[in-house]
């Protein structure tokens, strides 16, 4: 079915494409006949989504009879910007003489330009789909089964790391053409249009402009004024020279509400062409929009470096290589970071669930109470009010006393004896008991569905030291010995053998001191 | 293909060295045949695998016969525990043709290394949670 939905699109898109296309490529077989422009003009149909319309008429002889035409080119000539529409009948004034082109199949057909066929870069992406269809259902129906994938072979097989290349490529191809070809010189014409000259306007019209498609409905301000340039009369609807159409409605009518129809005010002209103007000029925020394509470019190249990568050895532990002490050691998480992410996930959850309960309590107040709604809101407000717990509980253990840990030798080995330097800092009287073990663990990852799960399991846990006198606590040094045999760290994609030091310090009615180091348990010289 | 990989023994210690003969048999002669000395994890966690060493064979005949050496790697060796085993392994692939594998143990002692082991998981006796109203 997967391939089928890729050929039915991949054809219906070539076809519509490649009828285009041709028809164009005709238009450069047409002859080529003096003409005379009758009238031009843009034609404002606000009602459009693209308003300006270029209206076009002119006259030519074929075969000693004289015909007229409407066709400006094969393509509809329809435009957001005013400026780009008349940019098209720039040196085609009324009575002006120029050429056409005419269809010596149909004289009365004739177009004043010809298309570009630029557009046919964009075959690839039908011919791509329609070969990923094809090939796909031959090698379902015809295709012998495939020899049993090795043992050895990177895990999604080489099709699925080809798969990726090409798909990766194809987002950074369309990324890097975006972010090329449409933001640098839109990005490069807002920096210059900082020197555009300051010049006298008229608003013809305002308003706020409604874009709608099957994502929602996005909104852009559309301000159609007139300036004198020159001695010459313009008009311009730009805005900015992003005009990008985002959310929120509200902001755009507040910039309308500044340009109200007639209002004098002023616009920033282009100097070397004068029909480009812009109301606010220079960078603005919407540039950021222009960003969207460098983030393609960037997931495009990392699919790519994904799928070209090849999975490499497991190497013993580096500080296998580097024996020396002592060795102070960092803690996983500081209790700092855990407060940042316990109100991280606490506001992203209550934040979703508050919407909901106060769409609910409106009803209520309203005396319209949704019973069914509330019986199944309230395990997600339990599980708010937990988090909310959980941000109180990790702000309370922000006060702790911190640990710092100090490990001789470097290089730990299974069967060798280590010394263990510890010191605590801050309200260190509070902890009624210090306990310091080494833990050693399974760690497995692996996918169901579309989320990635991790379970774990201890395979050695070693205590080094155990007070419960304040001095003790304090700071002090232990010994320890790793044991013989065990497994040292291992560390691949999904699996992994991991190492660290606990340290545990218990609190009367008040979070525990809970800091893990995880160290690195390299080899011995026999591989074990 | 039917395909062998003979080899003396199948456990060895770190820089050990592997020999034997790989010998297959196909319909016709394959574009490519590879002989990978590699290792893979099998359990819980989705597969990893790596290669230690490989060779490749010059112009592989349809009924043919090879000798192979090989130099067992340091690490990782192989071991077995809850969640994940990591096993050694010699891979003759044949394009067309398919795969065959023979299981290898490389470890200390030519053995594996077990996780479960009763001595090493020694329980320190935590701190119990103390609150007020758990009194």
């Amino acid at each position: 079915m997967f391939f089928v939905v890729f050929l039915v699109l991949g054809l219906l898109f070539l076809v519509l494409l490649g009828h285009h296309l041709l028809r164009t490529a005709a238009t450069y077989g047409w002859i080529e006949v003096p003409a005379t422009v009758i009238h031009s003009a843009v034609i404002n149909e606000a009602d459009q989504e693209n308003p300006f319309r270029v209206a076009v008429s002119f006259r030519y002889q074929w075969e000693g009879r004289e015909r007229s035409s409407e066709t400006y080119s094969l393509s509809t000539r329809r435009f957001d910007n005013y400026d780009e529409a008349m940019k098209k009948i720039s040196g085609l004034p009324d009575g002006a003489a120029t050429v056409c082109y005419v269809n010596p199949g149909n004289p009365n057909e004739a177009v004043l330009r010809r298309d570009g066929l630029w557009l046919a870069l964009f075959l690839a992406i039908p011919l791509v789909a329609v070969a990923i269809g094809a090939g796909g259902l031959f090698f379902t129906w015809f295709k012998k089964p495939a020899d049993a994938e090795p043992l050895s072979a990177p895990p999604g097989g080489g099709k699925a790391r080809r798969g990726m290349v090409v798909f990766g490529a194809v987002f950074a191809l369309i990324g890097g053409s975006l972010f090329f070809f449409w933001f640098l010189p839109a990005f490069t014409k807002s920096l210059v249009s900082s020197s555009w000259r300051e010049t006298p306007c008229t608003v013809i019209s305002s308003r706020v402009k409604s874009h709608s498609d099957d994502d929602g409905t996005t909104y852009s301000v559309d301000i159609f004024y007139r300036y004198a340039f020159e001695g010459r009369e313009f008009r311009s609807n730009r805005y900015t020279i992003f005009g990008v159409s985002s959310s929120g409605r509200a902001g755009k009518a507040s910039v309308v509400a500044l340009y109200p129809p007639g209002s004098k005010t002023v616009c920033f002209v282009n100097p070397n062409d004068p029909q480009e103007a812009v109301l606010k000029r220079g960078v603005d925020w919407s540039i950021s929009f222009g960003l969207l394509p460098l983030a393609f470019l960037a997931v495009g190249l990392g699919v790519m470096w994904s799928g070209l990568r090849r999975p490499t050895l497991p190497q013993p532990a580096a500080a296998a290589l580097v024996d020396g002490g002592p060795l102070t050691l960092k803690p996983g998480a500081s209790p700092f970071i855990k407060f940042v992410s316990c109100v991280g996930i606490a506001v992203f959850w209550n934040g979703i669930v508050s919407v909901f309960v106060l769409d609910l309590v409106d009803g209520f107040s309203r005396g319209h109470p949704n019973w069914l709604l509330s019986i199944f809101l309230v395990p997600f407000v339990l599980i708010g009010i937990g988090l909310l717990g959980g941000i109180v509980y990790s702000a309370m253990a922000l006060t702790n006393p911190r640990c710092r840990l100090r490990l001789t030798p470097t290089v730990l080995m299974p069967g060798q004896r280590f010394e263990l330097a510890w010191e605590l800092y801050g309200s260190t009287q509070r902890i009624r008991r210090l306990l310091i073990y080494l833990e050693g663990w399974e760690e497995a990852t692996y996918r169901r569905g579309t989320s990635n799960y991790t379970d774990r399991a201890v395979f050695a846990r070693v205590p080094v030291a155990d007070f419960a006198s304040s001095l003790e606590i304090a700071q002090g040094e232990a010994r320890g010995q790793i044991p013989d045999g065990v497994m040292p760290s291992f560390s691949a994609s999904n699996n992994k053998i991991l190492w660290a030091l606990k340290v545990q310090g218990e609190i009367l009615n008040w979070p525990d001191v809970l800091e893990e180091y995880v160290v690195t348990v390299a080899p011995t010289v026999g591989g074990r | 293909m039917t395909g062998k990989i003979l080899t003396p023994r199948v456990a060895y210690r770190p820089d050990e060295e592997i020999s034997g003969t790989v010998s297959w048999t196909a319909e016709k002669s394959p574009k490519t045949a590879e002989l990978r000395l590699f290792w893979h994890t099998v359990g819980k966690g989705d597969r990893d695998n790596g290669i230690a060493e490989n060779l490749i064979f010059e112009m592989p005949q349809p009924t043919d016969a090879r000798p192979f050496s090989f130099r067992a790697p340091t690490f990782p060796p192989s071991f077995s525990g809850n969640l994940i085993s990591l096993i050694w392994g010699l891979e003759l692939i044949l394009d067309p043709g398919g795969a065959e594998a023979l299981e290898l143990v490389i470890g200390p002692d030519a053995q594996e290394v077990t996780l479960d082991h009763p001595d090493w998981l020694i329980v320190p006796e935590t701190p119990k949670r103390k609150w007020p109203w758990s009194r």
